[in-house]
């Protein structure tokens, strides 16, 4: 059932603004695709295209290897979630769930065993004959996904389905939208601004940036190798520490110079470092992958607290070196005061390296 | 509860209650006037309540020459009106509320111009107008120009009411195999019909009462309120009373009918701006 | 992120006739053309006709003759007279009355609803009903004299409307429409109080503001929109009052309306009837455009 979904050269455009812009994408048979970005990156718009809701200005849409470019939603066998559920109030859920395979004239039989089988799957069969108006909004979020799931969509597209919902049940929401996921394999494309739902959730990540698509990778990928600094300071929390430093050399080779303190680099990227000395480039670190020592040590980064958050799990300390300010996160049992001087050491092999002028990454070979 | 705070309600209760007097007395004064038998009317000085109650002065005006008929042809206007305006306006109002098209403010600026609009100003030439076309002295003529008037309404509470029911339910009707227009009427009409059917009240309300142009379109079919109009200067006054509440009857009606709704079409619709 | 759907865009537009037919672009025109239609044949044509009536004789003349003889007539002067008192009168009373039942019902007490239906009751009764329902409270053996001689007030009944005492007729119209058009303005400004966040009024408790400061320095000024509306309808309709006038002082009290009734109904003649009409029109642009530019410069600043 699971199709494949290509756009080509998609744009679209709202008067004279440019939501969607010239994107291609290849979203695989069966994959669990995140659309992830701020408001206003046109995720919502493309997801909006995929599935006919929105008439694209020029490119070309194809499902499973069909053009659906110029067909109403209704006959491209996508299937959605909205983020307000669009549960219909005047219908039982029993009714919703049905809806779609009853504009397909599906025989009656088929569609009570249906609706049944897919309320058991997502555990309504109890809320059948109920309202809309009856439902909380998580049990009215499962009607929202078994009305798509019992069409059996060869696509199925879903718009921040769980923002609506309060913390604890989008946790548990979450967890079981994967599980369904694995269960019925349907190719699934799916819009989030929550970089936490993104990297849990899904296959491969879309990260997309004024209706561009900045980097498409695994949720590990675009985690640990932000494609720039927008997608590093977007995905994390918090976001990746961002620090100017210049690239010096020495006898010992080439090194990093941030202030005073000079940065060990990898061995793998000397050879091209070589070729950029005394040019300044962005490091990338994020929180976890710095070190704290109680006193600034011989070989680490002078660094004054400004703030420290017990946050249960860890301690996050906002930090100042120079004129930078820096996020570390550290163990909670570390005693350290605002106002006191620690010590940081730079996880080597984590460090992310950006051009300073585009603030892309530097590619490495 | 203490006792300022008694006072003050006891006073909030006492304004509010003068208020509902203000409202209902003149009300009851026209319904006991209509009950009244006819010879009473005159006498002086006149009891609040009757001696008795009678249908005397009200069958007296049922039968009076003129008066089935104009209520007959009241009736059809009405009704033809609300037709003719939800037929015309509610299309418009649905584009407005779902649409974002150029021209929309444009359109929703114009349509409250039409308001500004003097009943004469419309009434006037179209009489004129109505001669050449055959429409004079018809119930269609008068029908469609309380359309005119009442269409400006109708563009503003549909817009409301169709605002009211999120887009999303067509779009998810869309996505599940309906049409655009399957998806209208299987998700946003049944959602907007109470609305709906409180427009058509409203609407049905404004032609009932309308009597200026009216009386400016006919000569022989009249109806109800441009008949009490034309004869107003030769009837008795026991007439005129079993007149003035038998319009009022139908209006209050509807009006409780449709209380829910006045928000939709007189607050909603000025608030938006 | 809600994202305009449906809008329209230039760069489909020469893709084929189906597009033309049933697309997002053209489907909100098509919706608009019934409408579009009616106001073009029963406003903008009627406008027309009526400034042809009043400024070309039937030969296809232009004249001002029409004109001349509207302000010639004997009844013009005391009709644009009585025409604006009315309005005067009765408007800003409406708005005092109509705010005062706004703000009781806007404390939301118990009951609160069904005062607020009853308030809105006369909103479903006309000018003609109103005319007739005050005309048996106020006519001579009416219930007015009737109850004021039963308390000892009076020995004999007064003549509230006659032409020997038009101060009182005209005062009997002012209550008999200021009660039947109050409703209208009552409903707009509870819907715009109900539009005031309670951030507002409790940050104005907080700051100290209780009674009347916090009604008019916090209510009033947010309550403007919704009273340059009210204002607005008011105005424009009380220059056209007419049936609530005949039904009670009959031709005691012209006024401008009526005189358009009269010209074009009793002596045939639509072009003064038409000539009655536009200045109507033109009385009701100028008022209206006095008001957006009175009340809107003061708004704006409120706001900012």
């Amino acid at each position: 059932m699971a199709a494949e979904i290509r756009l080509e050269n998609v744009r679209k455009t709202f008067g004279k603004v440019v939501a969607v812009k010239d994107l291609n994408l290849v979203v695989n048979p069966g994959e669990f695709l995140v659309l992830l970005g701020p408001s206003g990156c046109g995720k919502t718009t493309t997801l909006r295209c995929i599935a006919g809701l929105e008439r694209v200005d020029q490119g070309r849409v194809y499902i499973g290897g069909r053009d659906v470019t110029e067909l109403p939603p209704a006959k491209r066998g996508i299937a959605m979630v909205f983020q307000s559920y669009a549960v219909f109030p005047h219908m039982t859920v029993a009714q919703n769930i049905a809806f779609g395979l009853r504009m397909r004239h599906t025989p009656k039989e088929e569609i009570r065993k249906a609706v049944r089988e897919v309320a058991e799957l997502l555990q309504i069969d109890e809320l059948l004959n109920r309202y809309p108006s009856q439902l909380s909004g998580g049990q009215r979020q499962r009607v929202a996904v078994a009305r798509a799931l019992v069409m059996r969509p060869e696509v199925l597209l879903m718009d921040e389905p769980l923002s609506n919902l309060d913390a604890l049940l989008r946790l548990q929401m979450r967890a079981e939208l994967k599980k369904l996921h694995r269960e019925v394999g349907t190719t699934t494309v799916y819009v989030t601004h929550d970089q936490i739902e993104a990297l849990s959730l899904g296959d491969r990540i879309a990260v997309m940036r004024e209706g561009e698509i900045v980097q498409l990778d695994t949720p590990s990928e675009v985690y640990d190798k932000p494609a720039n600094v927008f997608v590093g300071g977007f995905i994390g929390t918090p976001p990746m520490n961002f620090i100017r430093a210049e690239v010096g050399a020495s006898d010992g080779g080439v090194y990093l110079a941030v202030g005073d303190f000079t940065v060990e680099v990898r061995e793998e990227w000397r050879e091209r470092l070589a070729e950029m000395v005394g040019q300044t480039v962005i490091l990338g670190i994020r929180a976890e992958n710095i070190e704290v020592r109680p006193t600034p040590e011989e070989g680490t980064l002078a660094a004054k607290v400004v703030v420290s958050e017990p946050l249960g799990a860890q301690q996050l300390l906002t930090v100042q070196v120079g004129s930078d300010i820096l996020k570390v996160a550290t163990s909670p049992d570390l005693p350290v005061r605002p106002g006191q001087t620690i010590g940081l050491v730079l996880t080597k092999e984590k460090i992310r390296l950006f051009d300073e002028a585009t603030g892309e990454a530097i590619r490495f070979q | 509860m203490s006792y300022p705070w008694i006072l003050r309600r006891t006073l909030l209760y006492m304004a509010v209650t003068a208020f509902a007097l203000w409202v209902l007395v003149p009300i009851f004064f026209i319904g006991i006037s209509a009950f009244t038998p006819r010879n009473e009317i005159y006498r002086w000085p006149k009891p609040i309540l009757p001696s008795r109650f009678s249908l005397d002065t009200m069958r007296f005006f049922l039968n009076s020459y003129g008066v089935l008929r104009s209520l007959s042809n009241s009736v059809w206007v009405a009704l033809l009106t609300l037709a003719f305006t939800l037929a015309v306006g509610a299309p418009a109002g649905y584009a407005v509320a779902r649409f974002h098209f150029r021209g929309r403010e444009g359109f929703r600026l114009g349509i409250l111009i039409t308001r500004m609009f003097p009943t004469a100003l419309l009434a006037v030439p179209l009489a004129v107008t109505f001669i050449k076309w055959g429409l004079y002295d018809t119930l269609i003529g008068v029908a469609l120009i309380h359309t005119a008037m009442a269409l400006p309404f109708a563009v503003i509470i549909t817009t409301g009411i169709f605002m009211g029911v999120p887009k999303d339910l067509e779009e998810a009707a869309m996505t599940l195999g309906c049409s655009r227009f399957g998806a209208f009427v299987r998700v946003a009409l049944p959602l907007a019909l109470p609305g709906l059917a409180a427009a058509a009240m409203f609407t049905f309300v404004i032609s009932w009462n309308e009597v200026f142009a009216a009386t400016i379109l006919t000569v022989n079919n009249r109806t109800l309120p441009a008949h009490i109009l034309t004869t107003i200067q030769a009837s008795p006054l026991y007439f005129r009373f079993a007149g003035g509440f038998f319009m009022i009857l139908p209006a209050l009606f509807f009006m409780f009918l449709i209380r829910r709704y006045l928000f939709h079409m007189w607050g909603g619709a000025t608030a938006e701006r | 992120m809600p994202s305009p759907s449906f809008s329209l865009n230039i760069g489909s537009m020469d893709k084929g006739l189906r597009k033309l037919l049933g697309t997002d672009t053209f489907l909100p025109y098509w919706l608009l053309l019934p409408t579009l239609i009616f106001i073009g044949i029963f406003f903008l044509m009627p406008l027309f006709n009526a400034i042809l009536l009043s400024f070309r004789t039937d030969n296809g003349a232009f004249t001002l003759d029409y004109f001349k003889r509207m302000v010639k007539d004997v009844h013009f002067i005391e009709a644009l007279k009585y025409t604006f008192l009315l309005a005067l009168t009765i408007v800003p009373l409406q708005v005092v009355t109509a705010l005062a039942m706004a703000l009781l019902i806007n404390t939301g007490f118990k009951g609160s609803r069904f005062f607020l239906y009853l308030f809105a009751l006369p909103l479903g009764i006309s000018d003609l009903a109103a005319g007739l329902i005050w005309l048996s409270i106020f006519t001579q053996h009416g219930f007015l004299n009737s109850i004021l001689y039963s308390l000892g007030i009076i020995d004999k009944p007064i003549y509230y409307i006659s032409y020997q005492n038009i101060g009182l007729t005209f005062l009997a119209v002012v209550v008999a429409e200021h009660w039947r058009a109050t409703a209208i303005v009552m409903v707009i400004l509870v819907a715009g109080l109900q539009m005031i966040s309670k951030d507002y009024l409790e940050a104005a408790e907080v700051l100290g503001a209780r009674g009347w400061r916090k009604i008019w320095y916090v209510i009033l000024p947010l309550l403007k929109p919704s009273l340059q509306s009210a204002l607005i309808i008011r105005t424009i309709f009380a220059l056209q009052t007419f049936a609530v006038v005949l039904a009670l002082a009959g031709d005691i009290i012209p006024v401008l309306s009526g005189q358009a009734y009269f010209w074009h109904f009793l002596y045939r003649n639509s072009h003064i009837a038409s000539a009655y009409a536009v200045f109507l029109m033109v009385i009701s642009i100028a008022m209206t455009w006095g008001y957006l530019r009175f009340l809107r410069s003061r708004a704006e600043v409120v706001r900012a």
